[in-house]
């Protein structure tokens, strides 16, 4: 990193000065004009080395420190080891590897139908409040999570004591929770697709004699299919990561893999945590190529 | 195949009304086509015949049954969009099966139907494709050999050649026509292009603001507008106000200072003959029937400035108001009305060459000249603007 700094410091410096060989006739061709382009192209070059760097710093830190094989976190490590993932992909992780697979899976699942069946109406229909209800089912985009873990914790101890319906601390409580968080993401990817899908072959289904139910499913569903895909793998991550809401309702018998790490964090600190997010980090990073070889992922972002 | 009658229908979206008391009986096998500016309430008319809208009031008869209540996939219409509108996700066969398949043909029947309209239609290779590894004419024919193949009682066509380039419209449309032809189904055509409504279309219906303005054949829109909506929507450049004497046959261009007596005709578009008040009238003449000359001593030159002196005759039928035709006119025996003036520019277009020639009194004049001899004129020349008598076309002036 630094020496590329000092690169950039050197053409800089020399763009800027004039008097260095310019009118000289040994280099004819080097004007200072000329530098001072190449300067500006190094360094911008550099800045935006330096962003993409900070980016992916943290993850490639962990996953640097992962291979270590001393049982407390040393940089460099002094010796390649897979101990780690050994160590992740056993036990008490990899209960929760699996539990936040399921709870990803089937999460995922319910906000792709739920999110579709949102998405349609309220691209489909103009109805009274539709705008509103648009903002309103993608807030939890916006809203810090925290803030929604804390009103979701509310509502269901509530509910517990005005109808006896135990939510806290079960399992249709933290799947509810996630399809809260995932359905947005839904939405939102559906919704791209169906404003990009022609209506008209709707009508020319219907035309065609096909009823607006075998509409649905013969023409549009497969239409916006891209988007329920893109949707689908959105949630799935999303849901696989979240730690706010599952912290505020999981147990201890059905740890998502974020609540088992902090858990894990405050106890000891081990490469074996570093093991678990690389696995996260490589997983997400193959979802994300999947999403984009599917859709392409500035069509929904 | 079906004859269609469409009865007082009216559509209105909040207040405003989109389709205004429409009421049109469309041949079994005819091509009408509904044509007017964007707005105009014809894709909505044509969206309430296929049943995608619900009309406000009216009734909508296929083959004699009212179909108000028939929701669009019962209908039995075939519809082709401006966009294509076809199914993404299937091949082109797949897409052309869809109706067959809706209306649960058997396997082999279906096949061969399909075959057979792609044949028809010129795209049998390309069968497999998806509609995306088309071009956009291919696209269309594909859409129309959907419309089509189930064999529909009405075909209703939605700009289908909007999106086309101007070479591939041309092609299009003489392909359109002769399927309809070939399946004598009865077509509804909306489009905004005159061209392609005057060389497509049995009738046409001339739609402004949800209004019926003029029902004619390509022919008798073309000679005869109804309105001035109608004339400048088909392209005439010279519509002038004129009032047309009481009592008389007369009528007087205000905008050229003329007066004309007009030859006796059985239809008079405007007004009945004999009223006793003045009244205003648009006179129309088309572009193409205007001829141009250099003026030359054959013929006495009329100067504008000298209107009044304007000589009528009431004797003759014909030569009422100008000078005899010069010898090299095709029809010397109708009168002719000549205007001096300045060409103020021209556009070459091809066959033919647009003259705007502005006379020394009045608005310009646009003359379409065919190209077929070397009488070129350039910016700034003195000539003569003459027309035909009889090729004057009177219409109501709503504005006055």
């Amino acid at each position: 990193m630094s020496t590329v700094e000092i690169d950039r410091n050197k053409v800089g410096g020399q763009g800027n000065n004039p008097d260095l060989p310019v009118n000289g006739r040994t280099r004819p061709a080097i004007t200072a004009a000329g530098l001072l382009q190449l300067a500006a192209r190094i360094g911008g070059q550099v800045v935006v080395g330096l962003i993409v760097f900070l980016i992916a710093f943290p993850s490639l830190f962990v996953i640097y420190l992962s291979f270590s094989e001393k049982s407390f976190f040393t940089f460099p490590i002094t010796a390649f080891s897979l101990k780690w993932y050994q160590n992740a992909l056993s036990g008490q992780f990899l209960e929760s590897i699996f539990a936040s697979s399921i709870l990803a899976l089937t999460s995922a699942i319910m906000a792709c139908v739920i999110g579709t069946m949102c998405a349609y109406a309220l691209n489909r229909y103009r109805f009274w409040g539709s705008g509103l209800l648009t903002n309103f089912f993608l807030a939890p985009l916006a809203l810090p999570q925290i803030v929604l873990a804390i009103g979701y914790l509310i509502l269901i101890t509530r509910l517990r004591s005005f109808t006896g319906v135990n939510l806290t601390g079960t399992l249709p409580g933290l799947l509810i929770a996630h399809v809260l968080v995932t359905t947005p993401w839904v939405i939102r990817t559906v919704s791209a697709v169906l404003l990009q899908t022609d209506r008209a072959i709707e009508d020319a289904a219907q035309s065609l004699g096909a009823s607006p139910r075998r509409t649905f499913f013969a023409v549009t569903l497969p239409a916006i299919s891209p988007g329920i895909v893109g949707g689908f793998v959105f949630a799935f991550i999303i849901s696989f990561g979240n730690f706010e809401l599952s912290l505020m309702v999981s147990q201890p018998s059905f740890e998502p893999l974020p609540i088992r790490i902090y858990h894990y964090l405050t106890e000891k600190s081990d490469p074996g945590v570093a093991a678990v997010s690389a696995l996260v980090v490589v997983f997400v990073a193959m979802a994300t190529w999947i999403i984009d070889r599917l859709i392409g992922l500035q069509k929904i972002l | 195949m079906a004859e269609l009658q469409i009865e007082n229908l009216s559509k209105y979206y909040g207040g405003s009304l989109a389709v205004d008391n429409l009421n049109l009986t469309v041949l079994s096998g005819e091509l009408i086509t509904f044509l007017g500016p964007s707005g105009c309430g014809k894709t909505t008319s044509l969206r309430l015949v296929g049943g995608f809208l619900r009309p406000n009031q009216g009734i909508i008869r296929i083959a004699g049954k009212i179909a108000n209540d028939i929701p669009p996939y019962k209908r039995d219409i075939g519809m082709v969009f401006q966009n294509y509108a076809l199914f993404p996700h299937l091949t082109v066969e797949q897409n052309v099966e869809f109706g067959l398949k809706m209306r649960k043909l058997p396997v082999a029947e279906r096949k061969q139907r399909v075959a057979d309209i792609l044949k028809l239609v010129g795209l049998d290779q390309l069968a497999g494709r998806r509609p995306a590894q088309l071009s956009g004419g291919q696209q269309q024919r594909v859409a129309l050999a959907r419309a089509l193949v189930i064999n529909p009682q009405v075909l209703l066509l939605d700009e289908p050649l909007s999106n086309l380039d101007a070479r591939l419209r041309v092609q299009l449309r003489e392909d359109i026509k002769r399927l309809q032809r070939e399946f004598r189904v009865t077509t509804i055509l909306v489009t905004h292009d005159q061209d392609e409504a005057l060389s497509m279309s049995d009738r046409i219906v001339v739609m402004n603001n949800g209004r019926v303005e003029q029902i004619a054949t390509p022919r008798e829109l073309y000679d005869h507008p109804a309105t001035e909506f109608v004339a400048r929507f088909m392209g005439a450049p010279n519509i002038w106000p004129g009032t047309r004497l009481p009592g008389q046959n007369k009528i007087r261009l205000d905008a050229l200072d003329r007066t004309v007596t007009l030859p006796e005709r059985e239809e008079t578009p405007a007004g009945t003959e004999g009223e006793d008040s003045e009244k205003a009238v648009l006179v129309l003449v088309r572009s193409e029937r205007l001829q141009i000359s250099r003026p030359g001593p054959v013929t006495v030159p009329i100067s504008t400035t000298d209107s009044s002196a304007m000589p009528e005759n009431p004797a003759g039928q014909g030569s009422a108001t100008a000078v005899a035709a010069p010898k090299t006119d095709a029809s010397p025996t109708i009168g002719l009305i000549q205007i001096e003036g300045t060409i103020e520019s021209f556009s070459f277009v091809g066959s033919s060459t647009r003259y705007r020639v502005k006379p020394v009194e009045g608005p310009p004049i646009v003359a379409d000249c065919p190209n077929d001899n070397d009488q070129n004129f350039e910016v700034g020349e003195m000539v003569r603007v003459s027309w035909a008598i009889g090729d004057m076309r009177l219409i109501e002036n709503k504005g006055a």
